[in-house]
């Protein structure tokens, strides 16, 4: 998974209007990660086809909310697990690395 | 009345020139004019105030199953404002100095590119494969001999436009999947894409090509009418010219012929005979024509196999503009002649001294006493002669005729 990928699950945690995705993605991020609306668009398109968000459509509106699905979370519980892994793999020697 | 607030511009551009189309797009938003509306072949502008907007082509994903309204809701949260749509693109603007670019990860945007880069690769093969098919059937209408076809049917010029028609087309695709490939190699490798490049020779080369396509097409389009209205005056013949003879008349051959009732010379009924067909005028390939068919009655001429059968006599003289052209065209006549209806032999052998004495260079000649048919195609320096006769008379008799006729010319 890549970084971006991981954040655009990460921001559709719970149920999002698509307009208001990047906007959550660079608040989640710290400002670090700006990411273009056709990234996104295409991380959506790729996600959508891989299962991993539900497009939800409200009775009395025609906008759209988008949210994470169970495999989606899966995914991301894999990587973020990855993600610890390889920070707790670098974090001993992080400790003696020369100033 | 004309309205000087919006301009309409022809897009010389193809659907893979997207950074040179938000180029141009940007070039006349600093000139004060604003895209407007986008088809096929026209853009319209709408007249503002000098700025300097950034436009962005994007190509379509290959499934959208989430919509052109979210992707556009999504665009607009990053300041990019939906304009319109060209093809398999959709091309946004902004204002703002400060937006984020539409694609910020180079390798996702390969994915998009590859989708482009495919359509490229659909386009060529595609027309590879009809140019192909059109080269392929022209050499086999022709007999593998272009210049045979040309002299024994004049030339399809229909055939020519159409091969160079998908020609220029498949370069002009081979053009873009080599332009689309160079993009997706620079974006799979991390290096993000030149937005706005520089299209000025881009531009001049789109100028040059797609309107020599276009004049192509329109010249096909005339040569399928001039050949629509070329069949109709096949059907209905020019009168045959004044001053021109046949080569050997049915007189000629038997004082005794009666013509068919109304089949006299300038009369309805040959004027709008199918079969005599002039090709009056000739050119480099197609030689001068002078062709009569004519049939009657010979009285009391009994012919065999068919009874009371009609004397037909077909002669032709043609003009070719060489001695080696007509060379090539009286032998193609001869197999002509044989391929419609003349199994075998008969044609070809020693020139009879008659031959000699007219200075042929040329003869083929055949008799078929079973079924009355006799032919002859003789050549002689540029000219080319033929004569068929279903009759009584042999080739003999034919190359009489052909003496005293090319004796007269003289």
């Amino acid at each position: 998974m890549t970084e971006n990928m991981y954040y655009v699950l990460l921001a559709l945690r719970s149920p999002i209007y698509v307009e208001d995705i990047l906007s959550e993605i660079l608040s989640l991020s710290h400002g670090r990660v700006k990411m273009g609306p056709g990234t996104l668009f295409t991380l959506l398109t790729k996600a959508e086809k891989q299962k991993f968000i539900i497009i939800q459509t409200g009775k009395d509106s025609q906008r759209k909310a988008y949210r994470i699905s169970a495999e989606g979370l899966e995914a991301l519980k894999k990587e973020y697990a990855l993600l610890k892994e390889m920070i707790e793999d670098g974090s001993e020697y992080a400790a003696r690395w020369p100033q | 009345m004309k309205d000087n607030t919006k301009m309409r511009r022809i897009i010389w551009f193809e659907e893979w020139q997207m950074e040179i189309v938000e180029s141009w797009l940007a070039d006349w938003a600093r000139k004060g004019w604003r895209l407007e509306k986008m088809g096929v072949l026209f853009a319209v502008f709408r007249k503002c105030e000098p700025s300097a907007l950034r436009y962005r082509c994007d190509a379509n994903p290959v499934s959208n199953k989430l919509g052109d309204a979210d992707r556009k809701a999504i665009y607009a949260s990053a300041g990019w404002r939906y304009i319109a749509s060209r093809q398999n693109v959709m091309i946004f603007c902004t204002e703002d100095p400060a937006a984020v670019e539409i694609h910020t990860d180079p390798y996702e945007y390969a994915g998009i590119y590859n989708n482009v880069a495919s359509n490229n690769k659909t386009n060529v093969i595609v027309n590879s494969i009809i140019l192909v098919i059109w080269i392929v059937n022209l050499v086999i209408q022709g007999k593998a001999s272009l210049i045979s076809n040309c002299l024994l049917n004049g030339v399809d010029f229909s055939y020519f436009w159409l091969i160079l028609l998908f020609g220029c087309i498949l370069c002009q695709n081979i053009a873009g999947l080599i332009a689309v490939s160079l993009v997706y190699r620079r974006l799979s490798a991390g290096r993000p894409i030149m937005h706005e490049r520089p299209y000025k020779i881009s531009h001049h080369l789109s100028i040059v090509l797609k309107p020599l396509i276009s004049i192509c097409m329109v010249v096909f389009l005339a040569a399928c009418i001039i050949n629509l209205v070329g069949g109709i005056s096949y059907l209905l013949p020019a009168p045959i010219p004044a001053g021109r003879l046949a080569v050997v008349r049915a007189t000629d051959i038997s004082q005794e012929y009666v013509k068919a009732p109304n089949m006299v010379l300038g009369s309805d009924f040959i004027t709008f005979n199918a079969d005599n067909y002039y090709k009056i005028t000739g050119s480099i390939l197609v030689p001068e024509q002078i062709y009569l068919s004519e049939s009657g009655n010979p009285a009391g001429a009994a012919l065999p196999d068919y009874g009371e059968s009609q004397l037909q006599l077909e002669s032709e003289k043609y003009r070719a503009l060489s001695p080696w052209l007509a060379d090539v065209l009286a032998e193609n006549l001869s197999m002509d002649s044989r391929a419609i209806d003349r199994p075998d032999g008969g044609w070809g052998g020693p020139l009879p001294p008659s031959a000699d004495k007219m200075g042929l260079d040329n003869l083929w000649r055949y008799d078929n006493p079973d079924s009355i048919r006799h032919e002859i195609v003789a050549q002689k320096g540029c000219m080319v002669y033929r004569i068929y006769y279903h009759g009584p008379a042999t080739t003999d008799d034919l190359l009489k005729l052909l003496e005293n006729r090319i004796a007269q010319e003289k």
